[in-house]
């Protein structure tokens, strides 16, 4: 009696077994890709040798603004590549600088900003659309006898999923 | 018994592995790059297009030159387009001097600033300046000035002159 039941039992938990392993399918979920987009520039207009020039990140029309969409509700890690300088196509260098305050953050474009330093990462959590609006200012200082014309520099974002 | 029980074990592993399921993600980073640009102003200029005249004066009898006056002083600065400016007169003498100890007294200055030569002025008082900007179009500012002089009725004859100083400056904005 007892070998009978245990055969029976051995061939139940097989059977269960083949049924979970075979022609059913597991599901999975692909998870949204990132997108990092700039929207606006970091624009300093005209400067004047030997004042300093600073657009904060709340000046809508200078301010450099960034949109980041991806997965609903994920962590991501924010990172920028700041240069030190501007750069004149005759080689002069315009000093470019970063501040704590220079970087904000919101889930919405038209939202209050949280600042942030641009010169750290920055971990925070897409929106529940999966969005996340990034703004960043700087300040430019021109030197008293700084070659007169336009320069400019790049400034990389870059957002990554944290696991 | 053991048969029920083997079997609810096997339902619990068979519930379990029905649950698990795979996260793929498409792209785990992205970037993009931002531009920053300026562009730096040339230095601010300065030009005296014309000396504050009285002419021939009386005496006994002021005489007075509007800013808006032929003989009215005027300075001319040149910068960034549109930058905004401070005026301010640095000199404004008492006293005109013939060279030779005899003074010529002159005050009541008055002010005003134009884009252009010949354009309407929009008056100030020298002694407070003035914040404007230069014309978006030329880079350019007009300063005039005019002043009474009051020869006394014994004053000598002669020719006086003096030295009115007119500064501008960016503000940045």
């Amino acid at each position: 009696m007892n070998g009978t039941h245990g055969r029976l039992a051995w061939l139940a938990v097989a059977a269960m077994v083949a049924a979970a392993s075979a022609g059913r399918a597991v599901p999975a979920v692909a998870q949204q890709g990132l997108t990092v987009a700039v929207q606006h520039n970091l624009t300093f207009g005209l400067v004047i040798p030997g004042l300093p020039t600073t657009i904060s990140t709340t000046d809508a029309l200078d301010a450099a603004q960034v949109e980041v969409r991806g997965q609903s509700g994920a962590q991501v890690q924010v990172s920028f590549v700041l240069p030190a300088a501007l750069a004149h196509p005759r080689g002069a260098s315009l000093p470019l600088l970063f501040g704590p305050s220079d970087g904000g953050y919101a889930a919405a474009s038209n939202t209050v900003l949280t600042a942030f330093d641009p010169r750290a990462p920055l971990v925070t959590t897409l929106s529940g659309t999966g969005l996340l609006y990034l703004v960043l200012g700087g300040t430019v200082q021109p030197g008293a006898r700084q070659t007169v014309g336009s320069y400019s520099a790049t400034i990389t974002v870059t957002v990554a999923y944290l696991d | 018994m053991r048969i029920t029980k083997l079997l609810s074990t096997c339902g619990a592993v068979a519930a379990a592995a029905a649950l698990s399921v795979t996260t793929a993600r498409a792209q785990t980073s992205a970037s993009s790059n931002v531009t920053a640009t300026a562009t730096v102003a040339g230095a601010l200029t300065a030009a005296t297009v014309q000396g504050l005249g009285f002419g021939t004066v009386i005496p006994n009898f002021n005489r007075t030159v509007l800013p808006t006056d032929p003989t009215a002083g005027i300075v001319e600065f040149s910068g960034a387009l549109g930058s905004e400016v401070n005026v301010s007169f640095t000199s404004l003498p008492a006293n005109l001097s013939d060279g030779a100890s005899h003074t010529l007294p002159i005050g009541s200055y008055s002010a005003g600033f134009a884009a252009t030569q010949a354009g309407s002025q929009t008056g100030f008082t020298p002694a407070s300046g003035a914040t404007t900007r230069l014309d978006a179009g030329s880079g350019n500012l007009y300063v005039f000035v005019g002043g009474t002089v009051s020869p006394a009725a014994a004053q000598v004859a002669g020719t006086y002159t003096g030295t009115i100083t007119i500064q501008a400056a960016y503000t940045g904005n």
